[in-house]
């Protein structure tokens, strides 16, 4: 399966981040909150108007971030990476 | 050198939420504020610590930071102070890193970063019990061996290893004295410390695999979540608390208001039949019963105001409310962020405005700022409370709303609306620029602690009570004088011929076309000091002018309905929405902007569009009542 990103995983889907493409303090900042290659992630809310901004599990923590900056992130959904590894 | 005899520095650093302020309550028995959101201290708090063999050293609660590398002015502070930039600090000797257990994978990469900083330093996993309650099991000893450095299990709120804290930092601070680490060499470790992020997220990960096993996000949080960010109930849930929050403050309050004011009432009678006509009784009964009386009356409804925000912050539904509305804020140029700011500008802007630091972007936080005066203040309850109570009847609408407690809603609304506008016009004009993005960890929820939340409305109430006691007694025994003397011929109205009302016809000239009175244009110069001091001096105003029968039956706000037509009354009620108030807040603007620059601005916006407003309102009420 193709990845995706953080913003188009449909909520209680699990994924792993693959790779996170922002610019440089976006990126820094997305690291400082958890995200990173392999980190477990998943989208479990998006506001009402616009679904921005969204609410992601990283780990074992719950962040909001907007779509803009869930769209620098690629990830793979769980069962796959398993299977490929 | 004198430098043998200070007490050594310990300083708590750690992420945001950690709890650091509560180990340094704890530890230090000192009383700073506490809450469940990221970004409650923001500025550096000094404590002593008393080690076991009894000698001291200074503790230092820093705010939260996710790194070294600064992102808004709170984490500014963190960096400075540990790396000896901060005005007349010391180097702190020894660090106690503050980790949230439940989070180690995350969290263990800034006590990575801090431990490549070379100071001594004992790593506190805190919130063992929500750790444990969630099925995580975690090997501290494999983590300190990990770390090469004392790892001590703590529960900050139930006061849970803290005795081992205070030995572990002990032991640290006997290994400063003997590192060779000077605080020369900050600058350059820092560097260092920063410059390998993905390295240290690796590492901290791969020590988190190895020390935690088991355990799974919090259940019961997600639970919650999924109605409050549900996206049609979450925003119909934050309508309903602010809408009940307002409720409350009208409804249950009325009994315990009644009690204070009858017990103002007594003291009234006392003093009249007890002493003489004559300066001391006219004093204390127009001014001290007559004013600052007519202000204490609102200590329950700030009292129940208070309450409901510490629940909000202390239960994590704060960060929630936050993720709500950051797309009406992305709306007017801000982010949800600034929300929480705002919020707590409900109580009190000067609170609401300290706490910009926590947010990254310069602009917004200076959009933030401006804006911030624009709630509705604890301050000013008491001014609408007392025109409410005049002039709008106390009935029930639509079966279960209160009509004051719906126009009082109104009236806050009334004051987000221009905040929102505000907002939008200074970000199109003196704030340009693109704004900041929108991140922010939303913590576990938890139930607020009774202790936190007593000591949190003791502290309001107790600076409430202080505010009346001082600088509002002040003003209001200054106005008493000026509106006494000299004193008026038979036949003339006392507070017209005296000083205060002479002042209040000059000012007359400018208020007079917003619908404004003699009596209001006065209460608006003591205003400034405190708002609730217009109250106290309507209160004295119009008592001097009573004679002595009037002042112990008639309440302020039955002499107001006599006095005032109704467009006047909502006219004032529209002036103290927008009205420039009151100097703390100005001193406050000019500390966080660093210059009298944006103060000024602030206050001549302000005065603008409390101007405009009340006038507005005055003709157009004017109008519509065929007047
Ligand atoms: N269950 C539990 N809750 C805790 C513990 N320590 C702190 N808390 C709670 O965690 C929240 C954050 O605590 P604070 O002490 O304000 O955290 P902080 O690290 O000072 O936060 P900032 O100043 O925002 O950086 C509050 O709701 C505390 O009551 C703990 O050991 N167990
Ligand atoms: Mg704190």
């Amino acid at each position: 399966m193709a990845p995706m990103r953080i913003d188009q995983l449909t909520p209680g889907t699990v994924a792993h981040i693959v790779a996170i493409d922002l610019d440089e303090l976006g990126e820094r900042r997305l690291r400082e909150h958890g995200l990173d290659e392999g980190v477990e992630v998943e989208l479990l809310h998006r506001a009402a108007f616009g679904a921005d901004p969204l609410a992601v599990r990283v780990g074992n923590a719950c962040v909001a971030m907007r779509r803009s900056q869930a769209a620098g992130v690629t990830v793979r959904v769980a069962q796959r990476l398993e299977a490929a590894e | 050198m004198s430098e043998v005899m200070t007490a050594p520095v310990v300083a708590l650093v750690g992420n945001p939420n950690a709890g650091k302020t509560s180990l340094f309550n704890a530890l230090t028995g000192a009383r700073q504020k506490v809450a469940n959101y990221p970004g409650v201290t923001v500025e550096r708090k000094a404590g002593t610590l008393t080690l076991p063999d009894g000698s001291r050293a200074e503790l230092i609660d820093l705010p939260g930071a996710h790194s070294l590398e600064p992102r808004s002015p709170d984490e500014e502070v963190t960096r400075d102070v540990l790396v000896g930039a901060y005005a007349h600090e010391r180097v702190p000797d020894a660090i106690i890193a503050v980790v949230d257990a439940t989070n180690l994978a995350s969290q263990l990469r800034f006590v990575l970063e801090l431990k490549a900083l070379g100071r001594p330093m004992v790593v506190a996993l805190n919130m063992m019990d929500l750790a444990e309650r969630d099925g995580f099991f975690i090997d501290y000893e494999a983590l300190a061996r990990e770390l090469a450095l004392p790892v001590i299990p703590t529960v900050a709120v139930r006061r849970r290893g803290l005795e081992a804290v205070i030995a572990a930092a002990r032991d640290a601070l006997n290994a400063a004295e003997i590192s060779a680490i000077r605080s020369a060499d900050a600058p350059a470790m820092l560097v260092e410390a920063i410059g390998d992020m993905r390295g240290h997220q690796r590492q901290a990960r791969d020590i988190a695999a190895k020390v935690v096993s088991g355990g799974d996000a919090n259940q019961m949080t997600r639970q919650i979540d999924r109605l409050v960010l549900h996206p049609v109930s979450g925003p119909v849930l934050l309508a309903v608390i602010l809408f009940l929050m307002f409720q409350a403050v009208f409804a249950w309050a009325t009994p315990f208001a009644d009690a204070i004011e009858g017990a103002i009432g007594w003291a009234q009678g006392i003093v009249m039949t007890s002493l003489p006509a004559g300066p001391v009784r006219g004093f204390l009964t127009e001014g001290l019963l007559g004013g600052v009386g007519a202000v204490i009356v609102f200590l329950p409804q700030i009292v129940i105001l208070f309450a409901f925000i510490l629940v909000l912050e202390q239960s994590g539904y704060m960060t929630r409310a936050a993720f709500l509305m950051d797309r009406l804020m992305a709306g007017v140029g801000l982010s949800g962020r600034a929300f929480i700011p705002l919020l707590s500008s409900f109580a009190c802007a000067i609170p609401g405005i300290m706490a910009t630091r926590s947010i990254a972007d310069p602009k917004d936080r200076l959009t933030t700022i401006l804006i911030a005066p624009l709630m509705t203040c604890s301050a000013r309850l008491p001014v609408y409370a007392v025109i409410i109570a005049a002039f709008i009847p106390d009935r029930t609408v639509g079966g279960l709303a209160n009509m004051q407690g719906l126009v009082l809603f109104g009236l806050y609304a009334f004051g987000v609306v221009g905040a929102l506008a505000a907002a939008w016009v200074l970000r199109l004009t003196v704030t340009k620029g693109a704004g900041g993005g929108f991140l922010m960890e939303m913590p576990k929820y938890q139930l607020p602690a009774i202790r936190d939340l007593a000591i949190g409305i003791w502290q309001r109430a107790w600076a409430f009570l202080r505010r009346a006691g001082t600088i509002i007694l002040v003003s209001t025994m200054v106005l008493w004088v000026f509106a006494s003397y000299p004193k008026a011929p038979d036949g003339v109205s006392q507070v017209d011929y005296s000083i205060a009302g002479r002042i209040g016809a000059g000012l007359e000239v400018v208020f007079a076309p917003i619908g404004f009175n003699k009596e209001i244009s006065i209460a608006l110069v003591p205003g400034m000091a405190a708002r609730e001091v217009a109250v106290a001096a309507l209160g004295t105003v119009y008592a001097i002018d009573a004679d002595d029968e009037e002042l112990l039956e008639v309440e302020l706000a039955d002499r107001l309905r006599g006095a005032w037509p109704l467009p006047t009354a909502l006219a004032f009620l529209a002036w103290f929405v927008f009205a420039p108030q009151c100097i703390s807040t100005f001193a406050v603007t000019r500390r966080e902007t660093n210059g009298w620059r944006w103060p000024i601005f602030m206050f001549s916006y302000l005065f603008v569009m409390a101007y405009l407003g009340a006038g507005a309102t005055y003709w157009i009420s004017k109008w519509a009542l065929g007047g």
